[in-house]
């Protein structure tokens, strides 16, 4: 019995990191997807999710539903005027093959360090939403926040997905993504999607921020290690592929989580890495991508 | 209702549009004539605001539009059933039409079009689940016009609806278009290949030669024309 909780837990602990990566993942392939851009800036807005969130409780001193609602609007806020001011100008411009990579790593850059310059190298720490453990079976413990970054990915990814398969906005965010020029024709502003498109990935990537941040630490670099890891994910589910990222997002995190176990932490990232790797290399659209027509 | 006040247009560098005018009148169809690269689609493009124009002006009753952006066409009642049926080919085709219903915000309003269409081509009601991409030619062609109808537009653009299809079809699909043009009493512009059925149903005709106007009239004085006869129907 032991033995066998051991591995429960250690899939549920990669299910976790893997629902983060699921989120950061289904937003960058949005954007792709969209807008036709990497977004190398995405991790940061998991990072000021965060931040957003630590301010609120330990200086406003706020009760969480309220913190988590405004840090969630603060970060939408704050994709929003980047998106008008940075890359609206840009968008679809000439050289729009290259200049996002240059674009969004500025942005990145920029945002690192101005979250170094304001809260300092520090890391904080965000009190758990629920401290309570569980032991399901008798067989596992189970922290209660680890409970809650389940059902709130849950709930926030079928949200994502019934937008997109079931309304009008989700119809025109694929007809968008699928031919930008008639959607026009169909009366759609596709300016107005690829603003919309991009504040809702950026709402993604806070929400798990958000979520995370009481696992793992506020800190000017969390953005980082989550935006590679998010770029894995999209490409392993095959671009601009949402399901696909977010299967693959789960995966990864139950990959990287068994590799700690039996291997040793320290090759956690190594056979993520190897494991896309095996996947291009057998198909190199990945797990859920499509061959692209004509 | 719409009048093309002498535009030229580019693309790229190469002027593919050069003065041309054309004037379509309240119920009429019209058939714009040319070979390929006679500058056809780049007349759609034009008055679809999806291509700038160099000059001229374009008028869609009395008003201004070749300023406005793309997307605020359908809210005048102009839809566009583009060239190669051009459907979102992920997409199944109920949300193929649904989106064709985009700007009508009322639920009723789309169901009422939805059934219209569906009355149109049958077919389409035990299709709606399908993924568009994998229509027939026909199919596609006829599930894009469903699309552009959606919005019960009052000027209907076709770009070369007979493209790569067989007889009967064509045949079928230019019956449609008459039967479009009489029960609603919608204006249809025609861009052609084809000139001999295209010139059967509509009322006139302009012909674009290299970007040029070059002749226009009755469609029975052009199918008589031996302009016609050589250049389009071979005789």
């Amino acid at each position: 019995m032991v033995h066998l909780s051991y591995w429960i837990e250690m899939i549920m602990s990669g299910v976790v990191t893997g629902a983060c990566y699921a989120m950061i993942g289904a937003g960058l392939s949005l954007i792709w997807g969209t807008l036709k851009m990497v977004n190398l800036a995405h991790g940061e807005y998991y990072m000021l999710g965060a931040y957003f969130l630590w301010m609120l409780l330990t200086v406003g001193n706020l009760p969480l539903a309220l913190a988590v609602i405004i840090s969630i609007i603060g970060v939408i806020f704050f994709a929003s005027i980047i998106h008008m001011a940075a890359i609206r100008p840009l968008l679809r411009k000439p050289g729009w093959n290259m200049s996002p990579w240059i674009l969004t790593l500025g942005i990145q850059i920029l945002l690192q360090n101005l979250a170094l310059q304001i809260w300092g190298e520090l890391y904080r720490n965000v009190p758990y939403f629920w401290s309570r453990v569980f032991k399901p079976l008798g067989m596992f413990t189970m922290s209660g926040q680890r409970i809650i970054i389940l059902a709130g990915t849950v709930i926030v990814i079928l949200a994502l997905m019934y937008m997109i398969k079931r309304t009008r906005l989700g119809r025109a965010i694929i007809a968008t993504s699928q031919d930008g020029e008639y959607a026009m024709m169909m009366g759609v502003n596709t300016k107005r999607i690829y603003f919309i498109t991009y504040v809702i990935s950026a709402a993604l990537a806070a929400v798990a921020g958000i979520l995370l941040c009481p696992v793992y630490s506020v800190n000017p670099w969390m953005g980082s290690t989550v935006q590679t890891k998010g770029l894995v994910v999209c490409i392993l589910g095959g671009l601009g592929s949402i399901e696909g990222a977010i299967i693959a997002g789960i995966f990864m995190g139950i990959i990287e989580s068994a590799a700690v176990s039996v291997i040793g932490s320290e090759w956690r990232d190594a056979v993520a890495y190897i494991f896309l790797l095996i996947v291009l290399y057998i198909k190199p659209t990945g797990l859920f991508g499509k061959k692209k027509g004509v | 209702m719409l009048k093309v006040q002498s535009i030229s247009a580019f693309y790229g560098d190469v002027r593919s549009l050069s003065d041309v005018s054309i004037e379509i009148k309240t119920g009429e169809i019209v058939t714009i004539l040319g070979s390929n690269g006679a500058g056809k689609t780049t007349l759609i493009k034009s008055i679809c605001s999806l291509l700038p124009i160099r000059s001229g002006a374009i008028y869609y009753n009395e008003e201004r539009i070749d300023t406005m952006p793309p997307y605020t066409r359908v809210d005048m009642g102009i839809s566009l059933v583009p060239e190669g049926r051009r459907l979102f080919p992920d997409m199944s085709v109920m949300d193929n039409l649904l989106l064709g219903a985009y700007p009508i915000r009322d639920k009723k309003k789309v169901q009422d079009a939805l059934d219209w269409v569906i009355s149109l081509f049958p077919w389409l009601a035990q299709r709606g689940k399908q993924s568009a991409g994998t229509l027939s030619g026909g199919e596609q062609q006829m599930c894009a016009i469903a699309r552009g109808l959606m919005i019960r537009p009052k000027l209907i653009i076709f770009d070369e609806p007979s493209l790569g299809l067989a007889p009967v079809i064509v045949d079928q699909i230019f019956d449609t278009l008459s039967k479009i043009s009489q029960e609603n009493n919608t204006t249809i512009l025609l861009v052609e290949q084809n000139a001999q059925t295209a010139l059967e149903i509509s009322d006139r005709g302009y012909v674009l030669e290299n970007g040029h106007m070059v002749l226009e009239g009755d469609s029975k004085t052009l199918l008589a024309s031996p302009e016609i006869q050589k250049s389009y129907l071979g005789l």
